[in-house]
């Protein structure tokens, strides 16, 4: 995960705070250190799929410490990592196929011609997610499937072939479910999302843009989504 | 129209000394006072440490010797020069160790955060 854009358009805002836990991976997202029993200072690593608590969130860690521990510390800056802190960061994050972090995106096709193309016989979509011509009559066209498999909610402009090979993920921008916002799992090591799995129990990034490239760009390894921290620490405070 | 006045003189009773801003509790202080700014830097290149250099310190930092890639891809960032620990909101760059970036073609891999420059 790594830092796109400011959408105030300003530059990003470093700070360095000191871990609560180890931290062993850049560019993974960070909460404020909430529970004291655990968590000995300021950041700790965000949750893969848990909601996180409202308002926590602190930004985009950019490097690592050293082991975090109550005692037997023998480095100082070693304890402290670097932190994006723009509540208004927008954060670019590979789609993963699985769990595991640079997993290839699944291919999906239809199982029969549809020449008005609106819906992908037999494939298979994530509700409100996105689906993209990889290869075929569609490329470089997208839209956003509706609750039945398959079914688009706006046609593509060109006829579906069985021939076609589709990619389907969860989400899409500013995609707003009527009782969640839909955002997605992280990758164990946090730091991509887990982009074809449905995630319904975690409001933490909103979904900004998405990266849907095709089969000349390698989308199964290549393609990215921009997120946005729905729970900032300090967004509340610093946002007009 | 400033008024200047010999060091120790009180113009009045009711006037006092400007207060320090408070210290920031949670951050770095970076380096210790009479610490080497050059050995403080030094002890984060060893760590590997992003570093954020003001335009002053940038020239002082050979980046590539140290195995740093400077970020290029925002105009500056806004935080505290590692160096003369002035914060700056302007003129101040980013530098990330080369273990942090991507690998050849752009494709960032697991844990790796910024796309070669």
């Amino acid at each position: 995960m790594e830092l796109a854009y400011i959408l105030s358009g300003g530059a990003p805002f470093m700070k360095r705070y000191m871990a609560g836990t180890t931290i062993s991976t850049a560019g993974i997202p960070v909460l404020g250190a909430v529970d004291a029993a655990t968590d000995l200072a300021s950041i700790e690593p965000a949750s893969a799929t848990a909601d996180v608590a409202i308002g926590s969130q602190v930004g985009l860690a950019i490097d690592t410490t050293g082991t975090v521990a109550a005692t037997g510390v023998t480095s100082d800056a070693d304890l402290f990592v670097t932190v994006i802190i723009n509540p208004d960061a927008v954060y670019r994050a590979k789609m993963s196929g699985g769990t595991a972090a640079d997993t290839v995106l699944a291919t999906t096709s239809a199982t029969a011609a549809d020449a008005t193309g609106a819906t992908v016989t037999g494939a298979t979509t994530l509700d409100n997610g996105a689906v993209w011509g990889y290869t075929g009559n569609n490329v470089g066209s997208f839209r956003r499937a509706d609750d039945t498999a398959g079914s688009l909610s706006i046609n593509f402009v060109n006829g579906i072939l069985t021939t076609d090979t589709y990619i389907a993920v969860h989400g899409f921008p500013c995609g707003v479910e009527l009782t969640s916002v839909e955002c997605y799992d992280l990758t164990t090591d946090l730091t991509q999302v887990v982009a074809q799995t449905a995630s319904v129990t975690n409001n933490n990034f909103a979904i900004v843009d998405m990266e849907l490239r095709d089969s000349s760009q390698s989308g199964t390894t290549n393609s990215y989504v921009h997120l946005i921290s729905n729970n900032h620490l300090f967004g509340s405070s610093s946002l007009a | 129209m400033p008024l200047y006045l010999p060091k120790g003189v009180k113009p009045s009773s009711k006037w006092t000394k400007r207060p320090k801003p408070a210290v920031q509790p949670v951050e770095h202080p970076g380096k210790k006072p009479g610490a080497v700014t050059g050995s403080w830097i030094h002890d984060l290149v060893a760590l590997r440490k992003a570093i954020i250099l003001c335009w002053r310190c940038q020239p002082k930092f050979d980046h590539k010797r140290a195995r740093y890639y400077k970020d290029e891809r925002f105009p500056h960032v806004i935080g505290r020069c590692d160096g003369c620990k002035e914060h700056m909101n302007h003129s101040t760059k980013l530098y990330i160790h080369e273990s942090f970036l991507g690998g050849p073609g752009g494709q960032t891999k697991s844990g790796q955060v910024w796309t070669p420059l």
